[in-house]
């Protein structure tokens, strides 16, 4: 279990690392919030839930004490008038001298209202005396009705009966009444003597009615009143009942004990409040349909659910809009930052943004000063490298070897002693040109021309000094001879030739120089009919540091030809050889076809 | 924030408005629902007491069922103009359906069958048998004076001479319960007569009082409650100059009851009027609601002498239960 909670973590965190900041702001507060709010929404709509549940109950058993209070009253007032009349009046009276009638009808009277009619019966069920009604029906046959019956057999109780039509008395008008009869039995004194007679006392049904009808119980909620058999003595919907168009569940609510049950009754959820009335062994029966309570939950659930969605909706909106006010210059900074990994430092200073918090301020503000200083220090490490490297240049280019020199003159002096003066002033002559071209006025760039005349003088000294044991052939294609070049890439490479393929050549060495145009770039190749070596060799020359037999030659390496042209043109442009064993060796200059004026303006150009 | 975003955000809420108002419809426009219905009962009389019965029951399916009842009678008995007239009027006030006791079955023909073009109309007690699928709410009459019949032979009373009381014959129920007492009486007597009864309670009184003085009958057999009555007002009336016969009916007045009760009437035949108009309510709400199951309702009846009138079930059916 802990196993699987900590895996989970993992990967939720593995997962949000791998999102946006705003991402994962707006899904982690939205989360909260959305577990915040159906925690509290459902943790509400529960209390209310129940508590509406326990109002419900406690309403129903507040409303039945009510009535069962109200209920106790109506009836102790009609045991008292039972009581009175016994106590006060049959108690008293000698029926054989005594007219009880006169009392009887004050009793009556007094309390009109709660009854039908006083009567008291002898055992035999003649009316000895009765209000305000005396004449007995012929068919009634008092003997035989409940009330009688119950009073007789139990003579120590009072009974109420359940409702029914009071068919006691001839009414003129012809009225049938309904009423709850209170029978007991008493003892009549006549002459003397004891016997036994019953006191009924009529109650109007509507006095019951009364206290059960104005009950409000919700809805649709309503009280309803059973004897301990369950038959119905009070319903509000009594005569649909008698004529069995409704149907209530009296014979099982009988058996109910006091207090709160749930019933399902003709497929309707109730709630049931039973109470038991003291003495009658009534029952008060609150119904409250189930559906009263809960038509609110139906209704509060959707609200619950509608607030709770609609809260959630306004948090995520306000979620996202907060993170992206968080994380969008977070963000601006990081495409900043990226920029700059990909090495676009000048653009930088636009594109670094200020905007956002405090603390992304700052950041950026750290981060455009930190570039700034980086650039600096990066033009700074350009400037001194390319000094550096001009410097070396400079020092290589003016290195013309001073046993060059030495042998050169060296020559001249030999050539002048034996009186080859013509020679003499040829070499010389070839000299001087080579050192102005070498000089070149502090130049690097020259053009096409005067590189191959500088190499057209190096070859004429050469070519005295090694007294012809070569031949050399100088071409150009006319369309190139203006183009530039950077100085000094010829000979070294002439020097090579002559130094590794003429040198220890049996035969006459031939060394070619062509200068031409293809696919609109220039191409010098320096080619020799020498002794060659093979490829991997000559690939490896160019990787060579400078030559190590200094003093022979320029001391200019090929290396160091290919990184000037490379430095100049781009890495697109370079020194390529190609040699094979016995055939020769040919040095392949390749630059762009560009002349002095152009590159000067496209120098213009970059550095404005 | 940009501008889908926004539009997205009013969208949803508006979304959420429109759902709210969804949700809410119940409360809102629940008045409207509410309206309660309006139906009129148009009874075939005068407003007199066997009217209460059934007037309860009415009320009682007005309260559960939200109906707002118009309970009109007419100025003299059985008047089918007055009837057809106050329908019209009663449609013209806007009733939602009629419940109506058709006074004659042939000259509310058309006009009932014109008003059921725009709203229901149930027939109670009586109806008119040649429009088909009228809703009507009754007892099985024919079934009532059958069983009414039988307890007349069953008290041995077919022995004299027989007069059934007419009255209100153009009244379906009449002449159904008419032809049930006949279907049973008509096999074991062959002295069966006939005496014309006026609507008038008075003018019925008197010509019962009459006919009882002048010629002698040992059974008579009333078929509505206000003949009953007025047949059993002369019979008590008459008891003391020494008349004799036994007198039979259908239909309740508490007059018919305490007449019942001290057996100058032999024995009764009530159907259940507070079913009666309960059932009517209710089947002029199903058919409003368009709910209507098309069988006609039927209603029971008892058939009560004074010794079993106070049993708890016909005491509930022959007295209301006054709430």
């Amino acid at each position: 279990m802990h196993d699987k909670i900590r895996s989970i973590i993992d990967k939720s965190k593995h997962f949000l690392q791998k999102r946006s900041l705003q991402f994962t702001i707006s899904i982690t507060f939205t989360a909260v919030a959305v577990i915040g709010m159906v925690i509290v929404g459902v943790s509400l709509s529960m209390r209310f839930i129940s508590s509406s549940e326990k109002m419900a109950s406690a309403s129903s058993t507040r409303m039945v004490d009510q009535v069962n209070f109200n209920l106790d009253t109506y009836l102790r007032n009609m045991l008292r008038i039972s009581d009175s009349m016994y106590y006060r009046v049959i108690k008293n009276a000698d029926l054989a001298t005594d007219n009880i009638s006169g009392d009887m009808s004050l009793l009556y009277e007094t309390n009109r209202d709660l009854l039908i009619s006083i009567g008291v019966f002898s055992s035999s069920g003649k009316v000895i005396a009765a209000e305000p009604l005396t004449q007995l029906k012929s068919s009634s046959g008092a003997v035989n009705q409940d009330w009688f019956i119950n009073a007789s057999r139990k003579i120590e109780n009072c009974h109420f009966s359940t409702p029914h039509v009071q068919n006691l008395f001839v009414d003129p008008d012809n009225k049938y009444r309904w009423v709850v009869s209170l029978s007991r039995s008493v003892e009549l004194t006549n002459a003397g003597s004891i016997a036994h007679g019953v006191l009924l006392v009529d109650m109007n049904f509507s006095g019951i009615e009364q206290i059960c009808k104005n009950v409000d119980l919700g809805e649709s909620g309503y009280i309803y009143l059973i004897d301990g058999n369950g038959e119905i003595i009070y319903h509000p919907r009594q005569q649909l009942i008698y004529s069995n168009l409704a149907h209530e569940n009296n014979t099982v609510a009988a058996q109910y004990d006091d207090g709160n049950h749930q019933e399902t009754f003709e497929g309707q959820q109730r709630l049931v409040t039973v109470k038991t009335a003291g003495y009658t062994g009534w029952k008060i029966i609150a119904v409250t349909p189930t559906t009263d309570i809960t038509s609110d939950y139906y209704q509060i659930k959707i609200f619950a659910l509608f607030f709770i969605f609609f809260a959630i909706f306004l948090l995520i909106f306000v979620n996202m809009f907060l993170s992206s006010r968080i994380a969008n210059p977070i963000k601006e900074l990081e495409h900043s930052v990226k920029d700059i990994e990909k090495g676009k430092l000048s653009d930088v200073d636009i594109s670094v943004s200020s905007s956002g918090s405090y603390e992304v301020q700052h950041l950026s503000k750290t981060i455009r000063s930190m570039v700034n200083q980086l650039r600096n220090l990066m033009d700074d490490i350009v400037v001194e490298q390319e000094s550096k490297r001009k410097s070396e240049l400079d020092a290589l280019q003016s290195q013309i070897n001073p046993h060059f020199l030495y042998n050169t003159l060296d020559s001249i002096i030999w050539m002048i002693e034996n009186e080859r003066y013509e020679g003499a002033v040829t070499m010389v002559t070839a000299l001087a040109r080579l050192f102005r071209i070498s000089l070149s006025k502090g130049k690097n760039l020259i053009t096409v021309a005067d590189e191959l005349e500088h190499v057209r003088n190096y070859l004429t000294i050469q070519k005295i000094r090694y007294k012809n044991k070569f031949c050399y052939d100088i071409t150009a294609e006319p369309g190139v001879l203006e183009c530039a070049t950077i100085k000094l890439i010829v000979q070294p490479l002439v020097e090579n030739a002559i130094y590794h393929g003429m040198e220890f050549m049996s035969g006459d060495g031939e060394i070619n120089i062509k200068a031409y145009q293809k696919e609109n770039d220039l191409f010098i190749d320096i080619i020799d009919n020498g002794l060659g070596m093979p490829q991997e060799q000559a690939d490896a020359l160019l990787l060579e540091e400078t030559s190590k037999e200094r003093g022979k030659g320029s001391g200019i390496g090929l290396k160091n030809v290919m990184e000037r042209i490379q430095l100049y043109f781009g890495n697109e442009y370079g020194l390529a050889i190609y040699s094979e064993p016995d055939e020769g060796t040919t040095a392949r200059i390749h630059l762009p076809m560009k002349t002095l004026e152009q590159l000067d303006l496209g120098k213009e150009d970059s550095t404005k | 924030m940009t501008k889908k975003k926004m539009l997205a955000f009013i969208l949803i809420l508006l979304a959420f408005v429109v759902s709210f108002l969804i949700l809410n419809r119940d409360r809102i426009f629940e008045k409207k629902n509410n309206m309660p219905f309006q139906i009129s009962v148009i009874t075939r009389g005068k407003s007199t007491e066997s009217w209460t019965t059934i007037k309860q029951g009415i009320d009682q399916a007005a309260k559960d069922m939200n109906v707002e009842v118009s309970f009109v009678t007419l100025s003299t008995e059985n008047n089918s103009q007055e009837q057809i007239s106050l329908m019209q009027r009663e449609i013209t006030n806007g009733a939602n359906a009629i419940v109506i006791a058709p006074a004659n079955s042939t000259d509310l023909k058309q006009p009932i069958e014109k008003a059921r073009k725009s709203i229901p109309v149930i027939t109670m007690q009586s109806t008119i048998d040649t429009i088909k699928d009228l809703p009507y709410i009754s007892c099985d009459n024919y079934q009532l004076g059958s069983a009414l019949a039988e307890k007349i032979v069953a008290d041995k009373n077919t022995d004299g001479r027989i007069v059934i009381l007419r009255n209100s014959m153009n009244c379906s129920n009449i002449h159904q319960r008419y032809m049930g007492v006949i279907s049973v009486l008509g096999t074991v007597s062959k002295n069966i007569e006939y005496w014309d009864i006026p609507d008038d309670p008075q003018e019925a009184y008197d010509t019962a009082k009459g006919r009882l003085q002048n010629q002698k009958a040992a059974t008579l057999i009333a078929l509505d409650g206000a003949t009953l009555e007025a047949v059993g007002k002369a019979e008590r009336d008459l008891m003391k100059s020494g008349t004799q016969v036994e007198i039979y009916g259908l239909g309740r007045t508490n007059t018919v009851v305490s007449l019942l009760e001290s057996q100058v009437i032999k024995s009764i035949g009530v159907e259940n009027e507070y079913n009666l108009g309960y059932l009517s309510i209710q089947s002029a709400v199903d058919n409003i609601n368009k709910k209507s199951n098309g069988s006609n309702t039927k209603i029971n009846f008892a058939i009560v002498d004074h010794t079993n009138m106070y049993s708890s079930d016909n005491q509930r059916l022959l007295f209301p239960f006054v709430q």
